[in-house]
């Protein structure tokens, strides 16, 4: 074959953005269409759905083809691009009527919180209206069409992707504006005599062809560009020039006939009836679930009543593998398992875990484990004291575990590692032996402290499938349990379980409910935080001080604990000229103490009652700061496991292989692992900033000093992430 | 107003495209015509991207059957020379072979193409000064400033539908 076609043939650009881009609003058309066309076959027919599959190709042909890079050697190639984007794509996007099986498709709260809004604006509605009259279209196509055809603008098109981008998205967007009269897509009324479409695209197409004579006939190149271009197959810059002067005329003008042909028929034998102006309706909306517990496998597997316990064995093992290492195993953090496993692999999987999942680490902890096995033998007889129903001790817990992480090197020390975990284990067994309930779980743990609140970001929920179910339910078996399984230890009446906070995932209730009315339900990550109902064993989340001091410890701990890694910060400890001990502490009273209390005081006129319920805008910015943080340990040492297992192994008397500590060796981090903490970011202050946005009612002014905090704070963590950093963990 | 255009102007030049670019010469040497490209358009100290076609000098035909060979050293220091086989590995557009380098230095730099045992081409390329590694970050850091922005706008027009002007 010709190696030029060969070449062509294999040209396929490699562009993720345009793939997704195209792929997304296929699968919510699809989603929506065969929604609407379960309800009204006869409307919405399969036409509809290959018009707009037909449309996504034409776009995906004309810039994710060999078509796009030969556009910059041939200019018949890159206007037949433009014919793809300008005539092909938007009518056929338009013939599929696109608003409700696009509406539809929309996943629900997208639909109802930004969209539909939108839909709904008055002067958005007219603008649109204004824009895609035949009056204003046919001047607006004309005008981006032959702008973008000056000399000077094509060729700043073909020497930059930026403006090549901007191009292709006016092309586009002029053709969308200027087929939609033309179509005019349900539910779209008419606003203007179809008779005013004849002139309207006979001008379209005479400006079309006044055009394509110009770049026809001339006799000199007009773009620069293409007289630069290596020649092939014997093609001057002048013969390309012409050819892509007769694609434009020929097929362009057929793409304007036809509907005029097509206009003129319907005008001939069907006259038009102008029918009164009335609302169209939108579809209805019912929610269906998504439910964790109906995915073939995975839903099975959780629906069994040992499936915690089968989480929670390996988990032991883990636990007690680390323990023997780090009280055994070599001093030095990076090749015991102690200094490995739970400082960079535990800490990463936990953070990605509660973003993609849920609170899984409760679900699979093993500390329970023993207490279970405690109260096998006696059971206790004592209720948590109702007067510290709250979460002083985790607060103490966390602010003593992130003060001494710093002053004694947590996590460099293996043996003090292996110490936490078996105090741990102690302390639970303790608790929960002399109390009933999960007392060590809700009151004392900071582990699950952590996860309550982190959990608020998750996307996933123990729920009612059904409250009418709930409401006759007389036996409430979820709360109280029964024989087959015991109820929730946490006090979570699940009706009135509203998010995540003290739930461990831990399935009782589940498991208990006779009616298997209760799921694993996604929900919008953060919606609770702006949500103040009352919630079943918490009450208003407006009224609890200990929960709000509790999420403004880990909001500013999030950014202490990386901070204490970042260079500037550790000379800065250094150069106080005291000892580690008590730098570290200065550094803690100041991020734990001072800063909350001036920058939460400020922003709420030290009012308390503010405070308590604005702070709940910090959790996502929080946990964006901790994702930021361990899963950058995590991605850059995930494979020292590797050696240290097999130094562990070789310890034991089994050959697993030589260890390559190169593994656990300083390496060049890459590029994308910073950018994925500051998109990480870049998400957590948009939530933090909204949910102060809804926390204020809405009012910009109660709002703005709130904004400001995650503002300083968002700069402060962005600072933090450009540092250079202790790769900690790691040989030096 | 002016730190926007300097922005646009800074980053629109730094956008990579993969191979292709600008023609920096297209001549005949020996049996062959050699083309070159580079892209960015107007090269910043870093790494650039030179893609060479070269086609048999009488039929226009592309020629992938002869090795080519790019350096490129700062002007007037061949002991700097940086260089590599140019291949087809990695182009978007199969007519080309190319080659990135690292041109570590802004000013004049020679680029020298050698097809198979044919006389060097040599040209000279203007490289400018890199961006500021800011820069590259800047769209990550400032991208909440546009989601807030369109956020306000679609606060006001919500707020317009839920009451509709008297």
């Amino acid at each position: 074959m010709n190696p030029v076609v060969d070449a062509f043939l294999a040209s396929w650009p490699i562009d993720p953005a345009l793939w997704l881009g195209l792929l997304a609003p296929a699968i919510i058309y699809a989603r929506g269409w065969l929604w609407l066309r379960q309800r009204d076959p006869k409307r919405w027919q399969r036409r509809h759905l290959f018009c707009f599959l037909g449309g996504l190709s034409a776009i995906l042909l004309a810039l994710g083809s060999p078509i796009e890079p030969f556009a910059f050697l041939f200019l018949q190639w890159h206007m037949a691009q433009h014919l793809l984007l300008t005539m092909a794509a938007p009518p056929l996007l338009w013939m599929s009527t696109p608003l409700f099986p696009m509406l539809r498709g929309l996943p629900a709260p997208i639909r109802t919180v930004w969209v539909v809004p939108l839909l709904r604006s008055r002067p958005l509605r007219a603008f649109f209206g204004r824009l895609t009259h035949p009056v204003v279209a046919l001047p607006v196509y004309v005008a981006v069409t032959w702008a973008w055809h000056l000399p000077g603008m094509y060729d700043l098109a073909l020497r930059s992707d930026g403006w090549h981008y901007a191009q292709h998205a006016m092309f586009l967007a002029a053709a969308l504006i200027f087929w939609f009269p033309v179509i005019r897509p349900y539910p779209a009324r008419p606003r203007w005599s179809r008779w005013l479409l004849f002139p309207y695209l006979i001008l379209a197409d005479v400006q079309n062809t006044a055009l394509a004579a110009l770049l026809t006939f001339s006799d000199r190149v007009i773009y620069p560009h293409y007289a630069t271009m290596p020649r092939l197959g014997g093609i001057s810059a002048l013969d390309d020039q012409a050819g892509a002067g007769v694609i434009m005329w020929v097929p362009g003008s057929i793409a304007y006939l036809v509907p005029l042909f097509a206009l003129a028929l319907r005008a001939l034998f069907n006259p038009e009836v102008r029918k009164p102006a009335g609302r169209v309706p939108l579809p209805m909306v019912q929610s269906r679930h998504v439910d964790l517990l109906r995915i073939p496998i995975a839903g099975r597997f959780l629906k069994w009543k040992h499936a915690r316990l089968v989480m929670q064995v390996p988990m032991l093992a883990f636990a007690g593998l680390i323990v023997y290492d780090g009280f055994t195993g070599p001093e030095s953090a990076p090749i015991n398992l102690a200094g490995v496993l739970p400082w960079v692999h535990w800490r990463g999987f936990l953070i990605i875990g509660l973003l993609v999942i849920g609170n899984v680490f409760c679900m699979a902890c093993p500390f329970m484990l023993p207490r279970a096995l405690a109260r096998m033998v006696a059971t206790p007889r004592w209720g948590w004291p109702g007067g510290r129903r709250h979460k002083w001790l985790g607060i103490v817990g966390i602010a003593l575990f992130l003060w001494s992480y710093e002053a004694f090197s947590l996590w460099d020390s293996p043996w003090l590692t292996a110490w936490i975990i078996v105090g741990y284990f102690i302390t639970a067994l303790v608790v929960d032996s002399l109390f009933r309930g999960a007392a060590f779980c809700k009151f004392v743990c900071p582990i699950g402290q952590f996860n309550f609140l982190q959990s608020l970001m998750s996307p996933w929920s123990v729920q009612a499938k059904s409250s009418a179910i709930c409401s006759d339910c007389r036996t409430k078996d979820c709360i109280r349990g029964n024989e087959t399984s015991r109820g929730c230890e946490l006090d979570l009446f699940v009706p009135h379980k509203h998010g995540n906070v003290d739930c461990t995932l831990c399935l009782d209730c589940i498991h208990a409910c006779p009616h298997d009315n209760i799921g694993i339900l996604p929900r919008v990550p953060g919606s609770d935080l702006y949500d103040d109902r009352m919630r079943s064993g918490l009450g208003r989340l407006t009224k609890r001080t200990d929960i709000a001091i509790l999420v403004t410890l880990l909001f500013f701990g999030a950014f202490a604990n990386a901070a204490g890694m970042a260079a500037p910060i550790v000379a800065w400890q250094e150069s106080l000229g005291i000892s580690r001990m008590a730098s570290v502490s200065v550094f803690y009273l100041l991020m734990l103490v001072a800063l909350p209390v001036m920058v939460v005081g400020l922003a709420s006129h030290f009012n308390l009652r503010r405070a308590v319920r604005f702070a709940y805008c910090l959790v996502p910015l929080g946990f964006a700061m901790w994702l930021a943080h361990y899963s950058f340990h995590l991605f850059t040492t995930y494979d020292a496991v590797i050696p240290v297992t097999q130094r562990f192994a070789l310890d034991a008397g089994i050959n697993l292989g030589q260890p390559d500590w190169a593994c656990a060796c300083c390496r060049p981090v890459g590029g994308w692992v910073l950018r994925f903490e500051l998109l990480a970011l870049d998400l957590g202050l948009l939530l933090s900033l909204y949910t102060a946005f809804r926390l204020a009612d809405r009012s910009w002014r109660s709002a703005a000093p709130w904004a400001m905090l995650l503002m300083v704070m968002f700069a402060f963590g962005i600072w933090i992430m450009l540092q250079p950093m202790q790769m900690r963990g790691m040989m030096g | 107003m002016k730190h926007l255009i300097l922005f646009a102007l800074l980053v629109t030049p730094a956008l990579l495209r993969a191979d292709g670019g600008t023609v920096r010469f297209s001549q005949v040497q020996g049996p062959y015509r050699v083309t070159l490209l580079t892209s960015p358009v107007s090269p910043r100290a870093g790494v650039v991207d030179f893609s060479v076609l070269v086609q048999d000098a009488a039929t226009d035909r592309p020629r992938y059957d002869v090795p080519v060979r790019l350096q490129a050293w700062p002007a007037g220091q061949p002991q700097h020379a940086v260089g590599g086989l140019v291949t087809g590995a990695g182009t978007v557009n199969k007519l080309y072979r190319h080659v990135e380098l690292d041109l570590h230095e802004a000013g004049e730099w020679t680029v020298t193409v050698r097809v198979s045992d044919a006389a060097p081409i040599e040209t000279t390329l203007a490289v400018g000064p890199p961006l500021p590694g800011w820069l590259d970050l800047l769209p990550w850091v400032v991208s909440p400033l546009v989601v807030i922005v369109l956020f306000v706008i679609h606060q006001r027009l919500s707020r317009d539908s839920h009451h509709p002007a008297a």
